[in-house]
């Protein structure tokens, strides 16, 4: 027993000596990379890092003074991608660490022309973690990790936030993180969208430190248009408006703003109300001649948030009838994105996976030409919409300013 | 000071403790010149050693001599209580030799604590413990007299174990004092003290207290044969018999608590807990204990009871944190950096910007820095305190950081951890905590998380089989008892603890019929 004890001991000890400490990395022996952007050239993977320079970020120290850029981004190439993330180690003097890494941008080439070495490399590490959200960029993907933003200290830090803010409080474009689009693109429909991100304002990035010592930025990062992946391959695009109404038909609107008319079909869609919950069903059918139905049953409510009639809101009736006009706004939205998303022959909206669920026997027998079958299936929209509350106030400012005058 | 021991009644004749080696049992011999003889020859004609021969007129014709250390003695008890009496007894009596040794010890002598021995070798112990020593011609045997004068400190606060609420009274170095102050507080006859002796040659008195019916019979047992099988030939403090009797010498976790507090030792001894009291020290001894125990303070059940057990949870947190915290910052910054939010990581790195040594060497400096300091403390003469205390603070903060030895976020967990530590009540978990603490840094340098649940693992299996005189050391988390749960990790109202009480006393007399 004694011996068995020191034996285990003794090796233990000489164990702990020869594994030198294991996978110990110490801090100031990593290079924290906060975005990564990939793009096609040349048939070479260019990826690019931005990668934290902490010194210049802390409040500690007397560095953040010094108005250091605070990120410094550069590319390695090669024929794989997970080639030239190796290669960065010939020009860097820190181990690329990307369990931090926020953000990854994709070109609009790598996009088309599929992204499944990226996917793989996702399902394969364990330093790359599937919570990176994904942008896709119509030009250079370099370029966006380039850009500096106000207010913000880490850019690739500030555009998650800046799509998660955006999921959270308007819902017209999904946070894709690398988890959920691995989920789509593995599903039964095997699509999904992917904001693109975009420089607007001057073509120029923000590149600089002292552009920042301006009150105003002359490029701004922004959500644009949502890329429709459809296999492993950029499909088309589709506009904001059509993104949103997607959000609607696929029960991912947590809250957002919708504008209509109070006056009436065709005038200006002047007045608002926020959503405040929603959710979507859908009840996929087969009628007698082979088409599929897609009963959508959405139910929303929602709070007023500015009224430009001069309508009493306390007339009885008057409230239905505004919300019907709501629910006619959201049905037109669902329209417009269906017809986009069949115009791309792409299933993102998700019936695929609701016919799966429910038929998963004729699912099989359709599955293979979905994508064409997809533009063919009928769509039969319900919206009940309820008007929770209309804040404070009953009449418009005009309304009650007359009051008082009388 | 003289105490006349008539509270503590059984502590007269003290049993037990390992007999005397170097002389063997002795009788008295008739002769009263042998008989002081042999004294001056066992105390080696040591020079606080007084024979006084004198006369008195009880038997004029019989020589008597008082033998006693000077030193040890009260003069005025023994001049007005012994001598006086003697010298001034105007009776004529008739007997003799040991007939006459009892009549003075029933007639005479005005001192309650007395009684007569044949043996040499409890005379002289007696007298070691400040007894008197009357010796008469022809008897063979001779009267011992308590008149002991013994030194020691009033009754003062507690230093160690301080509360903001509670009597503001601590045992001090004196076992009748001690002794006297636990009848003070339990006024019950049920509350037994046996006493004993330890230690062939300090002779130290000890005494077990216990509530009978309330402690287990077997455990009294455990304790007291464990005390009994103590062969030393010193006990300077209670670390000695905690040390001597604990079940596994080799475990970091005390298996006995010690305390100056009485109420803290009337609490365990209300709750069937064993208290011994050592002479010369003001640190009682409490057994059984259970790991849980370390955590709470007689404050608890002083104060309400939603801000005792927002209390206790802090300090079993801080405890925690005082084992783990450097452990997990070194496993954080080094293997697992992905763990922090990002911005946490950033400001970190920053902070490690130029720190020559690894996370683990950089947490083991300033962790024995912290070390070296808080011994300095203890052991530095009290004048130097703010000296060191400013030397201390400068070192361990602003200094290093900007000497660029160590990162703030280390001086950070390591002050914080340092603080935590002094939360637990009880300093000799605390301290094990602290010895735990340089293990788990150890394991999460190499190991990272792996290495520290690892570690956390043995830690609790060790725990798991530790006992503390037959009580499960985990108790009442393992074996699981729910109803001791309102007084563990929280501390229920009194009214519920007393259904408590009242359900544990009916589990007992059903267990003893």
């Amino acid at each position: 027993m004694y011996r068995l004890l020191t034996r285990s001991a003794g090796s233990l000890l000489i164990l702990m000596l020869l594994g030198g400490c294991w996978n110990r990395v110490e801090m100031n022996e990593i290079g924290i990379i906060s975005a990564t952007a990939v793009d096609w050239e040349k048939g070479k993977w260019i990826v690019s890092y931005q990668m934290v320079i902490p010194q210049a970020i802390s409040s500690q120290g007397n560095s953040a003074a010094t108005g250091d850029a605070p990120v410094n981004v550069f590319s390695t190439e090669a024929e794989s991608i997970r080639k030239a993330i190796g290669d960065a180690s010939r020009e860097m003097s820190r181990k690329l660490y990307f369990a931090h890494n926020q953000i990854i941008v994709i070109s609009e080439t790598v996009a088309k022309k599929g992204i499944s070495p990226l996917m793989e490399i996702y399902m394969r590490n364990t330093d790359a973690r599937e919570t990176v959200s994904m942008f896709i960029a119509k030009g250079k993907a370099r370029k966006l990790i380039e850009q500096m933003l106000p207010v913000e200290k880490i850019p690739g830090t500030a555009v998650q936030r800046l799509v998660e803010n955006e999921a959270a409080s308007s819902s017209v474009y999904p946070d894709m993180t690398m988890y959920r689009i691995l989920l789509e693109l593995l599903g039964p429909t095997q699509a999904t969208g992917i904001p693109e991100l975009e420089i607007s304002g001057s073509k120029q990035p923000l590149s600089s430190v002292s552009s920042l010592q301006n009150t105003y930025t002359r490029a701004k990062i922004k959500l644009g248009d949502l890329g429709v992946i459809s296999g492993d391959k950029l499909a088309g695009w589709l506009t904001p408006d059509e993104a949103a109404g997607v959000m609607w038909l696929s029960d991912q609107v947590k809250r957002t703003t919708i504008s209509f008319d109070c006056r009436g079909q065709g005038s200006k869609k002047d007045s608002s109300v926020i959503i405040g919950g929603a959710s979507t069903k859908v009840k996929p059918e087969q009628r007698a001649d082979g088409r599929w139905v897609m009963n959508v049953s959405v139910k929303a409510n929602g709070t007023l948030l500015e009224y430009t009639c001069p309508n009493d809101l306390q007339q009885p009736g008057l409230l239905k009838q505004e919300e019907q006009r709501i629910a006619e706004e959201i049905k037109h939205g669902m329209e417009t994105s269906w017809k986009a998303a069949s115009r791309l022959k792409t299933d993102i909206v998700g019936f695929g996976k609701a016919i799966s669920m429910k038929y998963p026997q004729q699912w099989k027998q359709i599955q293979k030409d979905w994508n064409e079958e997809f533009p063919e299936t009928v769509l039969n929209l319900d919206v009940k919409f309820k008007l929770a509350r209309i804040g404070f106030s009953n009449y418009t400012f005009k309304e009650a300013q007359s009051k008082t005058r009388k | 000071m003289f105490f006349n021991h008539t509270k503590s009644g059984g502590l007269n004749q003290p049993k037990g403790g390992s007999p005397r080696k170097k002389h063997k049992e002795e009788p008295f011999s008739a002769s009263l010149k042998s008989n002081i003889d042999t004294f001056t020859k066992l105390l080696g004609h040591s020079s606080d050693l007084e024979i006084k021969p004198f006369a008195s007129d009880l038997a004029p014709e019989i020589t008597m001599s008082l033998v006693y250390l000077s030193e040890m003695v009260n003069e005025t008890t023994l001049n007005e209580s012994v001598l006086r009496p003697l010298m001034e007894e105007d009776q004529q009596a008739e007997e003799r030799s040991n007939a006459l040794i009892h009549l003075i010890k029933e007639q005479i002598i005005q001192v309650g604590s007395t009684y007569c021995t044949d043996s040499i070798e409890e005379a002289i112990d007696m007298l070691l413990n400040g007894y008197c020593l009357l010796l008469v011609q022809e008897a063979n045997s001779g009267l011992m007299i308590n008149v002991s004068s013994k030194e020691g400190r009033t009754v003062s606060e507690p230093t160690t174990q301080t509360v903001l609420r509670g009597p503001q009274q601590s045992f001090n170095e004196i076992l009748s004092t001690n002794i006297n102050l636990m009848r003070q507080i339990i006024k019950s006859p049920d509350l037994h003290i046996e006493s004993m002796v330890v230690g062939s040659q300090t002779r130290t008195q000890i005494a077990m207290l216990y509530l009978n019916g309330v402690a287990s019979a077997e455990a009294v047992k455990t304790v007291r044969d464990r005390l009994e099988a103590i062969e030393v030939s010193g006990i300077l403090e209670s670390g000695y018999i905690e040390a001597l009797i604990q079940e596994k010498t080799y475990t970091p976790f005390p298996t006995l608590m010690n305390t100056e507090r009485p109420d803290a030792v009337a609490g365990g001894i209300l709750e069937g807990q064993i208290a011994i009291v050592v002479d010369g020290t003001p640190f009682v001894l409490l057994a059984p204990v259970t790991l849980f125990q370390f955590f709470q303070t007689p404050e608890d059940y002083y104060h309400r009871f939603d801000i005792a057990t927002f209390l206790r949870l802090i300090r079993f947190v801080s405890f925690l944190i005082s084992m783990l915290l450097p452990a997990l910052y070194i496993a954080v910054t080094t293997f697992h950096q992905e763990m922090l939010p990002t911005t946490l990581l950033i400001t970190l790195a920053a902070q490690r910007e130029g720190i020559p040594f690894p996370g683990l060497v950089e947490a083991l400096i300033m962790e024995m820095t912290f070390e070296v300091l808080r011994e300095a403390g203890v052991r530095m003469p009290r004048a130097i305190g703010p000296a060191i205390s400013i030397v201390g603070a400068l070192v361990l903060g602003q200094a290093a950081v900007d000497a660029g030895i160590v990162s703030a976020g280390m001086v950070m967990v390591v002050s914080f951890t340092a603080i935590s530590s002094f939360v637990i009540p009880q300093f000799n978990i605390a301290i094990s905590a602290r010895l735990i603490r340089f293990t788990f840094m150890l394991l999460a340098g190499v190991f990272g998380f792996m290495g520290i649940v690892a570690g956390f693992m043995a830690m609790l299996i060790h725990l798991a089989g530790l006992e503390s005189f037959g009580v499960p050391y985990m108790t009442p988390l393992a074996p699981f008892n729910w109803s001791a749960m309102k007084d563990t990790f929280i501390r229920a109202p009194h009214k519920v603890l007393l259904k408590r009480e009242a359900a544990n006393k009916i589990n007992r007399t059903s267990k003893a019929e």
